[in-house]
């Protein structure tokens, strides 16, 4: 654990003096840890793809502003959350303009497919889509890294408190939908 | 009592307040914990590490991706941009220029009320100067006199070395 820490700490040196090369071993060995998490908030395979991208090629350029006292998994898992977050944004912001679009009937021939390809983007599990976003990221770092509250407040900066009201919340948001599943 | 906590818990949305209630009823109630989903079941619903590991690296996307924005941060790096330290000397260089300015405009003034003031003063200067005698350091002095041609100023001076 220690010498992987250490050569993370001369991979990160080695990628702000200019070696690009070399932020391909971080990319290896965080990507498996990264895409889950991206691929549970947003619930859509490509655009887990292309945030998760993103979130590396910020990362990059931003290596020289990493605090090495903290953990570069979680500043990396930082960055994700909030590309996550615009990218829920943007889409929100897209999906009114087109319902606008379809409501003023202006462009209904032309963005009725666009909709529907927005609509029917891959769905890993529609249960996770009764959750919201903070609550979907709160539930894959504790299950999928065992993070803490404390752990996962870090990352998404909030406080330990909120993170364990998340939880809470989603686990009953979830145990009701089950149970309405099965009932019908 | 667990309809006592539950209702606490939804009356009072207070996130200290509800984790509090967490830790202290429902974390550790079994008949509370049977409404919340089991870990086991979580696992199934959430998009895992070990499921999600078999897809393609992403790396050479976001090495083509990272060459082509370090070049694009080189071409405008050799065109003068404004880093923190070339921002910081910036202001630097933009202060020292203002307080020369200011000392400038400040001495100009200065000289210029000088100038005016002899101006004001030159119709009540007499027509010629009478130094009788001059001392210095209680010694006699020399006295020098000197008028530039068509100039209304005159120049006396001392000199006290004089045997």
């Amino acid at each position: 654990m220690k010498q992987s820490l250490m050569e993370e700490e001369e991979i990160i040196s080695r990628c702000i003096s200019g070696d690009v090369e070399e932020f391909g071993k971080l990319v290896e060995m965080y990507q498996p840890a990264l895409l889950p998490m991206i691929f549970n908030i947003l619930q859509d395979r490509e655009a887990a793809k292309d945030v998760t991208q993103e979130a590396f090629i910020q990362a990059y350029f931003n290596l020289n502003r990493f605090d090495r006292k903290r953990s570069f998994k979680n500043w990396l898992y930082s960055i994700a959350y909030r590309r996550c977050l615009d990218r829920i944004r943007k889409e929100k912001t897209k999906r009114k303009f087109i319902k606008k679009m379809i409501k003023e009937e202006k462009l209904l021939n032309k963005d009725e497919n666009k909709d529907k390809k927005i609509e029917n983007s891959e769905i890993f599990n529609p249960l996770l889509n009764k959750l919201n976003e903070k609550e979907r990221a709160v539930l894959s770092l504790k299950i999928n890294e065992g993070y803490t509250a404390k752990e996962i407040g870090h990352v998404l900066n909030c406080r330990e408190s909120t993170v364990r009201v998340h939880v809470f919340n989603a686990k009953r948001k979830l145990k009701r939908f089950l149970e309405e599943k099965k009932d019908v | 009592m667990c309809e006592f906590y539950k209702f606490l818990y939804w009356v009072i949305p207070v996130r200290s307040f509800q984790s509090y209630l967490i830790k202290k009823h429902f974390s550790g109630c079994s008949h509370c914990q049977k409404e919340s989903v089991e870990d086991s079941k979580l696992k199934k619903i959430l998009a895992l590490t070990k499921t999600v590991k078999e897809e393609e690296s992403l790396w050479p996307q976001i090495r083509s991706s990272l060459y082509a924005l370090s070049k694009e941060e080189s071409e405008l790096k050799e065109e003068p941009g404004l880093t923190p330290f070339k921002k910081r000397k910036w202001v630097l260089t933009a202060s020292s220029l203002l307080v020369i300015i200011i000392v400038s405009l400040a001495g100009i003034s200065y000289f210029l009320f000088l100038k005016s003031g002899f101006e004001m003063d030159s119709g009540k200067l007499a027509k010629s100067v009478l130094v009788e005698s001059a001392t210095i350091q209680g010694k006699p002095a020399k006295i020098y006199l000197f008028q530039p041609k068509n100039k209304k100023l005159s120049i006396i001076w001392m000199d006290p070395t004089i045997d």
